[in-house]
């Protein structure tokens, strides 16, 4: 005699040991599949037939596993990359921590705190850049078209962006001869060296990254 | 009956496009799109589970869990904000591709 609960419960092992987890999905299955099983009845079959035909279209126990981890695969590589985004902001926050408050104190700040709070500031930038890029990433996939340049343009281009780079490192000299003198750089110092760093950014982006423009 | 290859491809478009329609759950969507396709479209049906969890971990559609009118426990999915707008770049690059293949078909007949 065909025993449809025994059935199930017999189904639902072969379906835990294909390592598909439960409650969910494994819940969620077994309920369509309750249903599947309800309208074979309906149309006229008999428990057992219907239960096989229902087993059948719902798919081989390995290959539904397979495809679950793979979606959790995503889920978990998407939950990895956040906590990491945010272990180094706050990673970033405390390497900054000894300079800012000597900086803040004595208006100064060691080279060896001055290293330090650069490698803050770039852990942090990193982070959102990294952020942003999970939650538009179609932004930086494919998004834009390569704009053609004609050879005086794109020698402009590259000469202007290595006149702000160099502008970007002149204003980080005193700064770092400070630091070599000294082992410590004054706030103005400072100053100058991380807008100096900010035109070192931009000029190496004019020069080195080809001109794009957003898909219409 | 269509090739597999095509099935996966229309599968996350068409889950999207119907619950545009309003939220729905697992062996409702599956029934519409036999329906609609008249059994053309056969996915295996525990193939939706693992695309539908997917879409949701992207953010694209949301689920609860909620009773039937026959005390059955349903998942019911419905669509996300982010959802709609792959919805309406799916329904884009889908045309696209229709009209290429039409304007073909035509000139070959012509």
């Amino acid at each position: 005699m065909f025993d449809l609960e025994k059935s199930i419960l017999d189904w639902r092992k072969r379906m835990l040991s294909a390592g598909i987890k439960t409650p969910v999905p494994l819940d969620e299955l077994e309920i369509h599949l309750r249903e599947e099983i309800e309208r074979q009845v309906k149309s006229g079959l008999d428990g057992q037939t219907a239960f096989e035909i229902s087993v059948q279209q719902i798919g081989q126990p390995k290959i539904l596993g397979g495809e679950f981890k793979k979606s959790e695969r995503t889920f978990m590589n998407r939950t990895t990359k956040t906590c990491m985004c945010i272990a180094s902001i706050l990673l970033g926050a405390a390497l900054t921590v000894p300079g800012s408050i000597q900086l803040r104190n004595e208006l100064v700040i060691a080279n060896g705190k001055l290293g330090l709070w650069f490698l803050g500031g770039f852990l942090i930038c990193w982070s959102f850049v990294f952020f942003q890029r999970m939650i538009h990433p179609k932004v930086f996939r494919g998004e834009f078209d390569e704009i053609e340049m004609t050879p005086l343009k794109r020698a402009i281009k590259t000469g202007a962006g290595i006149s702000v780079l160099l502008a970007g490192l002149a204003f980080m000299f005193p700064a770092a001869g400070q630091v070599w003198r000294e082992g410590l750089v004054e706030f103005s110092g400072l100053s100058y060296a991380v807008f100096g760093f900010a035109l070192l950014i931009t000029g190496a982006l004019v020069s080195f990254c080809p001109y794009q423009k957003r898909k219409a | 009956m269509i090739r597999k290859e095509l099935v996966a491809a229309s599968a996350e478009p068409l889950i999207l496009s119907l619950l545009a329609k309003g939220e729905s759950y697992g062996y409702a969507i599956i029934q519409e799109i036999k329906a609609r396709s008249k059994e053309q479209l056969q996915w295996t049906d525990g193939m939706l589970y693992p695309v539908l969890h997917r879409m949701e971990h992207r953010g694209l559609i949301k689920s609860r869990w909620a009773e039937s009118e026959t005390g059955r426990k349903r998942k019911y999915y419905s669509l996300k904000k982010d959802g709609k707008a792959a919805m309406a770049k799916h329904h884009e690059q889908w045309s696209l591709v229709h009209s290429v293949l039409a304007g073909l078909k035509k000139e070959q007949y012509v």
